[in-house]
This record gives C-alpha cells, structure tokens and sequence, in this order.
C-alpha cells in the first residue's frame, strides 16, 4: 500500500467557515432544505453562485478559469456542500470527472470550448459509459465512430446517463477501430460530443425516488470534429480506467445519506437509550474511518500519484455504510416514511428509494470487489 | 509525525524481535526466549519512548510510538508492549518510585480492574479521570484468549498519583495503542489469507480465483485500511492535543468491527487447516479477539461515540465530525 503524502499547508477550518457561510446564506435563501437534496439535483443559479465563490475548478490551471488549489482543499469544499445535501448535479460530474479529463487529455480547441464555461459553473456534462449491452463489461461497447473527412460519423445509444437531459456535452466511449483478436480493449475511444450536435437525442427514464435522474441518448450520424477526441485514436479504455479513479474516492461515496443521519439523530433526540447508542456510535465509527481513508487518497491525487485499489476498497466501505445509514434511520425513525411525513419523514422516504443506487453508479460492488481482488492477489 | 524517527524505532525494535524470535514462532518456543527478549528490550531503551527527553526518555510522540505496538501485533509476540509503554510515562509524570516501571497498567471497566501479567510484574497501576492508583504485588488470577496471565485484583488500590495531569491523554493513547496492536495482526491475518488463497489449489485452481473468496479477501483488506487511516488520523490529532474522547473510542470500536471481520474471513478462507494449534493464524486472531475488550471493549466504546453524537444532535453531528481546533499540520 502507498503510504499518505504530507498535506499541504493551508486553513483549513477558515476554508470550512467560508463555505458554512454560504451554505448558511443558500438556507436563507431557500435553496436548501433542511436534510438536502441528493447531490445529483440539478440547479443552475445554484451551481453559478458555488462557481461565482471559486467552488468550482478549484484544482485547475488558472489558465482554464481554476483556482489552481490543492486536492485537498477541493476536497474540504465537497464534503462541506456535500454534507449539506447542497444540489451539485449542474456542474459535479464536469468538475468532478470530465473536466479533468479535459484537462489531462483533450486538444486546445475542446479546452478552449468546454472549461472556462464549466469553471464558470454554466456548463453540465454527461458520462456516455454505459449501454443497454455494455454494463458491467463496459469493453462490450458498440457505439461505432467511423473516420470521415475532418471528424467522425458517431452512431449508436447509451443508457442510464445522468442528467444528460441538461447536459450541455457528453464524453462517448466509443468503437474507432475495431478489437484486436481478443483484446476488445483495444480500439476504443473517447470523443466530446456537443449535446446540441444534429442527430443526438435523449430519452428520459424516470427513477425509484420519482425523479428524472438519468436517460437514454442516442446518437445518429453525429458529426463530431477530429480535434475533439481525447487522447490518442484507440486510447479509450485507459483514459476510461484512469476516470473511474477519480470517480470512485470522493466524499460523494460516504455522503449519500448524510441527511438522513442527521434526520435520524433529530428524531432520537440527545438522549437514546444504550442499544440505538451503540448503533449510532458503530454507524459514526464507521463514517470516521472511510472519511479518513478519503482524505489520504485526496492527498496522494495531490502528490500524482494514481492510488487505485485504495479508491475502489474506499467507494465500498463508503457506499455499504451509506446504504446501513438509511437502516439505522429505518430503526431510529418512528415514522412510516412517505409523501406528507413532514421532513423527517420524506427524508427517509427519499433515502429508502435512493440506496440501491448507491453500490451500482460508478461500478457496482462486484466489480470493485473483483478490481481490489486482482490487486490483492498479484 | 516524524516519520523518519517512526522508521528508525520501527527498524531497530523489528531487528530485536528477528533476531530473538524462534522458528516457527509458537508461543510455547517464544515461552524460553521471553527473558531473553525483556533484557533486550530494556537495554533498546524501548518502554521510555513516551518519557520526555528532559526526563530520560526518547521523548516521542504518540504516532511514533504506535509503531511498536503494531510491530508486536504482526508478530504475535507474547509479551505486553504497551503497559510497560504506559508505565514509563506515569512513573516519570508522577515522580513514582522506579518499582513501578515493571507494572502492568489498566483502567476499570464494567466494575472491574482486569490486567495483563507476566513473570516480574511489579505490582499495577490502575489509571481513571480522576489519577492513577496502584496495586504493590498483583497474582495471576485467570488467563486470557491466547492463555496469558491476567491479574484480575478485589478491592480498591490506594492512590499512588491522585490529580495526574494528562489523564485523559494517557487512556485515549492506551486505547490507540490498542488499535495499532489490532491492526498489527489484522495485517498479518490478511496477509495469510492472502497467501493461502494463491497457493491452495480445489477444484484445479487456486482459491483466490474463486469469486466468493475474492469477496472475503478484498472485505478483510478494506477493514484493515479503514483502520489504518482512521489510526492515523487519531493519532496525529492526539499528537496535536487535539484528540475528543469520541474520536479515540471511535477508532477502538473500528478496529473492534474490523477485527471480528478480518478474523472470521481469515479463518473461512483457510478451512480447517486454519482451527488448528499448529497453523499459526490463532496467533493473530486470538489477539484479536482478546484487544478489542482492552482499554474499552466494542461495546462500551460504540456507546460513548454514541452519546457523544446525541448530543451533538442533527446539526452537530458535521462540526463534531470535522472541526479540529488546529490547522491541518505541515507533517514533513
Ligand atoms: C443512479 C445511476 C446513475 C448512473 N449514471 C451513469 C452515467 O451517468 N453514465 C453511465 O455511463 N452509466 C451510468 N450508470 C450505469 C452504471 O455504471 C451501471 O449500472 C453499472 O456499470 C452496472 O451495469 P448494469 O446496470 O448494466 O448491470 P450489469 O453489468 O448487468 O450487472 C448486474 C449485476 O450483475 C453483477 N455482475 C456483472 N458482471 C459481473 C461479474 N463479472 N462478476 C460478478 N458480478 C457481476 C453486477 O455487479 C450486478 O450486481 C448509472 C447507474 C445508476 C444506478
């Protein structure tokens, strides 16, 4: 195991206050309810004013509209908004996960296009990984691009895409070449694709808790420029790896039902008596330790380093325990949950129907469990 | 911490214990070398690490020291490490009498006092809130889930430091040294395991193959993450004076969930090989089982996490969690 880098030096309980400060002002606003949102929830003014606060491509280049910051300090801000249950979905995926992708591995005229507009908190971005045939196995892709003067002809669907409905781009890992032999690994690619390009079309698909979480897109005959492709022509299944890794360690894999944790604690009041003492201690116990688990990967992305298995064994622990919070809240809650509970009551209602989702985005349990396993077992 | 002087007592203390540990390294081999091993240990100057340079000692701090207890749990060796740790630092803190220094240490739980023994202890320091008090000559009086000595005193101990200054500090780093012994030999159950499943071969493939191994092996990996982490943390906020009693109980009651799923995955990936005395894994999950009900077994540690949470209540719940009363330290 890699061992944590020193953190870099800053305040960090200054960097809490300001952000407690604006979510203090997104209350009064009205902006926030009392146990949150899902942080999937989409709202633009939202995502602006975070951005207008430089909570936003905190990490980038200054070049590229970023604060040029530490890991570590982005990391301070999400757990603050997360813990919150500040609705991030406008702008979380690009900052998180495209963005950076962006950075690292797209051409001038797709930097120069798509980052400023997401630092600025205007732009919202979709993950076009998965297929109706392509889950788990995800080289199992078909959606084909072929080469065509000056671009690619992108034709093909891709399924249970997050927010794409407001998504200004998507990144679509798709065919460019076709499998060496067995290793359909190869000829993979990942292009931008303008979500307002002729032929894309999206379709909604409605979710468990009654929300328009993700959709279907398809795309017909896209034209999609050759200086959008990330990377190198047949690159895609690295660049894919090397995303999920940054997708898989943050705070947004133990802070999924924070709300309802503190739903759960409003209800018990200062007093439980010793057996829900003990579960919440265990619960807590539990939430403390992956948290810390969180940071020191924050710190080793800081120091470049690519700590793989420890995010995959760190999105497990946090959405298993994210998952047993919303048990606990079950048994600390005397309230049959619903519609018309008042907020404690919805909050778990919105907890319930939201956990199964909890151990499949970003790679489901099982996968992890077999990525981890390989590593182990070299 | 300082992790170069970290390495360097972990270095010089995992030689000591190579070059005196027997082959294979059972209990009942260790049994002829432990004097041997308490001389060596006296002449490294090991149980002074937390005494204060002023006073003698090699003045380090708590996240240094625990390397020590995490070497003797990876190693399974059957000789208190942390009570002679702890002893040193009351007797220098309180001026005692250097009788003292071979004490064994525990504090009260659940109405009773229940202490580790070994041949030589000169008596026991009984360690609260309030000071420390300190019986002169204990008797082993039952023994442990290894088969050690433990010394289980009636009646109350005259007081030996009343008003000891840092007691709050001394039982919140015993129940951290606790945690770094536990994770010690969770490293070592897991790695067994994982040695196991590469080189076991059922159905014409080795184990780690099989997709419900794999699931009890990267479960037993992620616990022991978890608690390295979450140790670690501890111990830099205790270095820090910054250490809420939540925080160290929550680390001993981690380790306590950890170690009961480290041990039972450890010994089903091993099959009945695993159950017997000659296999070495009981020599990690005996200890196991036998730390977490030291200095604050699970449950009472769960419960102070617990209250300490209610308390907090819905909205405080964040701040508890977060807030420290320093900045995030250079720690070059
Ligand atoms: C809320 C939500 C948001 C999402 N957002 C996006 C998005 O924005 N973009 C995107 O591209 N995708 C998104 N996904 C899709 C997600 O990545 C997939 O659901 C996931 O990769 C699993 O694929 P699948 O659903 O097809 O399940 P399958 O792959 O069909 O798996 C079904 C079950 O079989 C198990 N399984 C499969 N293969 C194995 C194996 N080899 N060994 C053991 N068990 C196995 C799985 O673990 C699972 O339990 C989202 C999913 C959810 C739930």
């Amino acid at each position: 195991m890699q061992t944590a880098p020193p953190l870099p030096h800053f305040d960090e309980q200054a960097l809490r206050a300001d952000v407690r400060q604006f979510l203090a002002d997104e209350r009064a606003r009205g902006t926030l309810p009392r146990y949150g949102h899902a942080w999937t929830h989409h709202d633009r003014a939202f995502s602006r004013r975070c951005a207008t606060h430089g909570y936003v491509a905190m990490t980038w280049p200054r070049a590229h509209g970023g604060y040029a910051r530490s890991a570590a300090e982005r990391f301070v801000v999400c757990e603050e908004l997360l813990a919150a249950g500040a609705p991030l979905g406008a702008h979380w995926i690009a900052d998180r996960q495209t963005g950076p992708q962006i950075l690292r591995h797209g051409r001038e005229a797709v930097q120069r296009a798509v980052l400023p507009g997401i630092a600025a908190g205007e732009i919202t971005c979709a993950i076009g990984m998965s297929e109706p045939d392509a889950g788990s196995d995800l080289a199992a892709v078909r959606t084909r691009a072929e080469k065509v003067a000056g671009g690619w002809r992108l034709d093909g669907r891709k399924i249970w895409t997050t927010n794409a409905q407001n998504a200004d781009y998507i990144v679509v890992l798709c065919r460019t070449d076709p499998p060496e032999g067995k290793a359909r690994q190869a000829g993979l690619s990942q292009l931008v694709v303008d979500m307002r390009a002729a032929g894309v079309s999206v379709r909604p698909l409605m979710t468990l808790p009654g929300t328009r979480e993700f959709n279907e897109v398809l795309f017909d005959a896209v034209f999609v420029p050759d200086d959008w492709l990330l990377g190198e022509r047949g690159a895609g299944w690295r660049l894919v790896t090397e995303e999920l890794a940054f997708e898989r360690s943050g705070p947004d894999r133990y802070l999924s039902s924070f709300g309802v944790l503190r739903a759960a604690l409003d209800a018990l009041g200062p007093a439980p008596d010793r057996g829900m003492a003990r579960a919440i201690g265990r619960i807590v116990a539990r939430l403390a330790a992956v948290r810390a688990l969180s940071v020191e990967i924050a710190g080793l992305l800081d120091a470049g380093a690519s700590p793989r298995t420890e995010a995959s064994m760190m999105k497990e622990l946090g959405t298993t325990l994210e998952q047993d919070i919303v048990e606990l809240a079950r048994e600390a809650i005397a309230l049959r949950p619903g519609r018309g509970t008042g907020a404690i009551g919805e909050a778990l209602a919105t907890a319930i129907l939201s956990a199964p989702s909890f151990s499949l985005r970003g790679g489901t349990r099982e996968i992890l469990q077999g990525i981890v396993a390989r590593e182990l077992l070299r | 911490m300082n992790g170069d002087i970290a390495r360097l007592l972990h270095d010089s203390a995992e030689r000591l214990v190579s070059r005196l540990a027997p082959v294979p390294a059972t209990d009942a081999a260790w049994a002829e070398r432990l004097p041997e091993l308490d001389a060596a240990i006296a002449e490294a100057g090991l149980p002074l690490a937390l005494v204060p340079e002023a006073q003698g000692g090699l003045g380090l701090g708590w996240a240094e020291v625990a390397v020590l207890p995490r070497l003797w749990g990876r190693r399974a060796v059957p000789r208190p490490i942390i009570e002679p740790l702890l002893a040193a630092r009351i007797v220098h803190a309180c001026g005692l009498d250097p009788q003292w220094l071979g004490a064994s240490v525990a504090a009260e739980a659940d109405g009773r006092i229940d202490a580790a023994w070994w041949p030589g202890t000169t008596g026991l320091l009984v360690v609260d809130q309030a000071g420390v008090r300190g019986f002169s000559a204990v008797v082993p009086n039952g023994a442990d889930l290894t088969g050690q000595p433990r010394a289980c005193p009636a009646g109350t101990a005259p007081a030996v430091a009343a008003g000891m200054a840092g007691t709050a500090e001394l039982l919140a780093g015993a129940r951290l040294l606790t945690v770094a012994a536990m994770l010690g030999a969770m490293e070592q159950a897991r790695d067994l395991a994982l040695d196991y499943a590469r080189v076991r071969t059922q159905f014409g493939k080795p184990l780690g193959q099989f997709q419900a191994v794999q699931r009890l092996l990267t479960q037993a990996a992620s616990e022991v993450e978890a608690v390295r982490a979450m140790l670690a943390a501890a111990l830099d906020a205790l270095d820090a004076s910054d250490c809420p009693e939540w925080l160290a109980a929550g680390t001993k009651a981690r380790a306590g969930q950890a170690a009961t799923v480290v041990a039972t995955h450890a010994h089903q990936v091993l099959g009945a090989i695993g159950f017997t005395e000659e296999h070495e894994l009981h020599r990690s999950t005996r200890r196991l089982w036998c730390w977490r009900d030291d200095w604050g077994r699970e449950a009472a540690c769960a419960e102070a996490v617990g209250i300490a949470v209610a308390q907090a209540g819905g909205d405080g719940l964040w701040p508890l969690l977060t807030d420290r009363h320093r900045e995030r330290k250079d720690i070059a």
